[in-house]
């Protein structure tokens, strides 16, 4: 114990990274939500909970809603089910594999809108030549288009969670069930998916809730469009704010999402938790 | 052993990295070498603008070596926003522009720097732009909403410049049969869309009735009760029929290229189209024309407010002095002169020579010198305020997406939302 209280001095740069670039400002905005301030005059002033009020009964933020659930709830089980898939290929032995492992991360250091720019010039110039309209031009395609996007810059870390996942189930359990007669989808079924019960937690609590805070890749490819048919939650909460002059509610809003969003994160955790089995 | 240490050095050198990037942000007041520093921020996006505001930005740090301007460019989407944003966090910048539309929230609010009485004010006759009998903004030129059109392919689908509703179509009717598309529209950019719009309710309702979008807003006009906004989306929806496929899915550069390279003949939006397609091919012949909006010649003239965008200073700048003296520079006759000469808009500042040698801009200004024009006063307002265009251009996009036949339930559904808006 006594040796590990001086490693505490190493945690110091970032809580007080995360002190000045999260909690302070965070706390200090918090007095917004009560407020009708319209994010530009000098003064504002105290209204209670009538910002509150008002998102209940705002019919535009229920298209927000719709938009957001879709897009995360898509993009939690397709980037779930490829970075799975992906990494049993990769955990295989072959030629070319740790090139193919960076390939597979390179995107996640790019900015997401570098990856929109990139990715808008294919839709506009390669999809549409192929399928006759471009995918985030139609309100139809533009969730798949967006979601597409954010897999190719997003897949990497999931990857490398369940690879490390599926490197840290030992040999033997397979040995002992192909003498059992069990292989292939038998042993994935019976050993692989329950052991990697932690990386499931990880992945699938933490793909989304950041892909319902999604606002990057669709504020840049499409900044919500066409005709809000691409509005995130957090997109509507950045119009309201900047400009939309209703800083007040805008924050509102934002409060009641990071509350939500907070208590959907930790009982997805619980409840992955309570299905983990021991190793 | 020899990985920890390797992996501690790369771990120092990022967090010194780190700690440069924080360091390194400090802009304020004088740098090191007594030079003033003056933060510029615009959204030019047109190559030939951009380098036009160089040239004079280097031109004054040469001739005033103890000031040096930096300059931060960014899309017209993004820019209020972030303008508001570093207003509100007290950090704005010392010189930037300014729209009519933006001008009284921000001068109420106290932001901007009263140039009535300064130096600037006197390279004007009237043309600027002002609230509450007060001069905020310097303004270069002025913008008007116009057809661009490739000469080439007018030529080769033998058609003249359209004075009528009838003949426009006809014009387009012809272009198509030639094997080009008529229309390009790159609402991908969501000004793109309003700035279309616009070129067809500038010219036909506020013409004749300067408030009549705060007249929307105020819910004093219902869309759905008003003959001519219904007119107005009747047009543009025949109009979409002549467009490529896909607008959502192209951008304003995109719809310019199409342009340029002579596959579509017309873009409908403002004389900065000129502006940008002229240097994205070789060669390209470009003209300009007022999108028609009756079936009488008369109403076809070019509508452009006395000011367009323009510079302002910050209320709170430490450097106002040096900021004045570089939106003095900014500003001269000579500026403007350039202004004209290397074909970026027209100009506004008093003395200045129209001409240029820009074609399309020659078009406008013919039109304007032979009468056929309609100056509105300086603090005409295009736009409506944030809110409500939003809600107008979904409202409006919606409505391209369906096809564009459905303009009743499109003035129903403005109608709605702006009913909303005002709290209604």
């Amino acid at each position: 114990m006594k040796k590990t209280k001086g490693f505490f001095w190493f945690l110091l740069p970032s809580i007080l990274l995360l002190a000045f670039a999260v909690a302070i400002p965070f706390f200090s905005g918090l007095n917004i939500a009560f407020t009708d301030w319209d994010g530009i005059s000098k003064e504002y002033s105290y209204i209670g909970l009538q910002n509150f009020v008002q998102i209940f009964k705002d019919k535009n933020i229920l298209t927000s809603i719709k938009v957001t659930l879709l897009f995360a709830i898509g993009y939690t089980l397709l980037n779930n089910i490829l970075s799975l898939l992906i990494a049993i290929l990769l955990k295989q032995k072959f030629k070319g594999n740790g090139i193919i492992k960076t390939i597979f991360f390179v995107p996640m250091a790019l900015s997401a809108v570098l990856a929109a720019f990139v990715w808008g010039f294919i839709d506009r110039n390669i999809f549409s030549e192929f399928f006759g309209s471009s995918m985030l031009g139609s309100p139809k395609t533009v969730i798949m288009g967006i979601i597409i996007i954010s897999l190719w810059c997003g897949i990497g870390s999931n990857i490398m969670v369940y690879l490390a996942g599926l490197t840290n189930i030992p040999g033997d359990y397979y040995e002992a069930a192909a003498i059992d007669g069990a292989t292939g989808w038998a042993a994935f079924k019976n050993i692989t998916l329950p052991l990697l019960g932690p990386s499931f937690t990880m992945c699938i609590t933490l793909t989304l809730t950041s892909a319902l805070r999604e606002f990057g890749v669709t504020m840049s490819a499409t900044s919500g469009g066409p005709a809000r048919s691409s509005e995130m939650i957090s997109i509507f909460i950045y119009k309201n704010l900047f400009s939309y002059q209703k800083a007040g509610y805008g924050q509102a809003v934002a409060l009641l999402f990071m509350i939500i969003l907070m208590a959907l994160g930790i009982g997805l955790t619980r409840f992955f938790r309570s299905k983990e089995v021991e190793m | 052993m020899k990985k920890k240490i390797v992996s501690t050095l790369v771990i120092t050198a990022l967090t010194a990295v780190m700690a440069a990037g924080c360091g390194s942000g400090g802009s304020d007041g004088e740098s090191e070498d007594g030079k003033t520093t003056l933060s510029f921020m615009n959204h030019t996006g047109e190559d030939r603008t951009i380098t036009y505001e160089d040239e004079l930005i280097a031109a004054f740090e040469e001739e005033n070596p103890d000031i040096k301007i930096e300059v931060q460019r960014m899309s017209m989407d993004d820019y209020t926003q972030t303008i508001q944003t570093k207003f509100a966090s007290d950090d704005a910048p010392d010189v930037f522009v300014i729209e009519q539309s933006n001008l009284e929230k921000y001068a109420k609010n106290g932001y901007l720097m009263d140039l009535t009485d300064t130096a600037i004010a006197n390279h004007y006759d009237g043309n600027m732009l002002a609230y509450d009998g007060k001069m905020y903004g310097a303004p270069l030129g002025v913008n008007a909403y116009v057809v661009t059109y490739n000469k080439q392919i007018f030529k080769e689908a033998e058609v003249e410049i359209p004075t009528t509703l009838d003949e426009f179509y006809e014009v387009c009717k012809k272009i198509d049969k030639a094997g080009y598309t008529p229309l390009a529209a790159g609402y991908q950019d969501s000004w793109v869309l309003m700035a279309d719009t616009q070129a067809e309710y500038v010219t036909s309702i506020m013409k004749n009735d300067l408030d009549a979008l705060k007249k929307c807003e105020s819910r004093e006009t219902k869309f759905a009760d008003s003959k001519e906004w219904k007119e107005v989306f009747e047009r543009f929806g025949e109009r979409l029929g002549y467009t490529q496929d896909d607008p959502f899915g192209t951008d304003w550069n995109t719809a310019c290229t199409m342009l340029a390279n002579a596959e579509a003949a017309m873009v409908v939006s403002g004389d900065w189209t000129a502006n940008n397609v002229a240097d994205m091919g070789e060669n390209v012949e470009l003209g300009a024309f007022v999108l028609p909006v009756s079936n009488n010649a008369d109403d076809t003239v070019v509508v452009y407010p006395g000011a367009g965008q323009s510079y302002a200073i910050s209320a709170n700048s430490e450097k106002q002095e040096a900021a004045k003296k570089f939106v003095e520079f900014l500003t001269t006759t000579d500026a403007g002169d350039k202004y004209v000469e290397q074909g970026i808009g027209i100009c506004v500042i008093k003395d200045v020579e129209a001409g240029g040698t820009d074609a399309a801009l020659a078009d406008i200004v013919n039109m304007i010198n032979e009468g056929k024009a309609a100056a509105l006063p300086a603090d005409a307002d295009f736009n409506f305020t944030e809110e409500y265009r939003d809600a107008f251009q979904n409202a409006v996009s919606t409505f391209v997406i369906d096809g564009g036949k459905d303009v009743d339930s499109l003035l129903k559904e403005l109608d709605t939302e702006f009913d909303r808006i005002a709290g209604q």
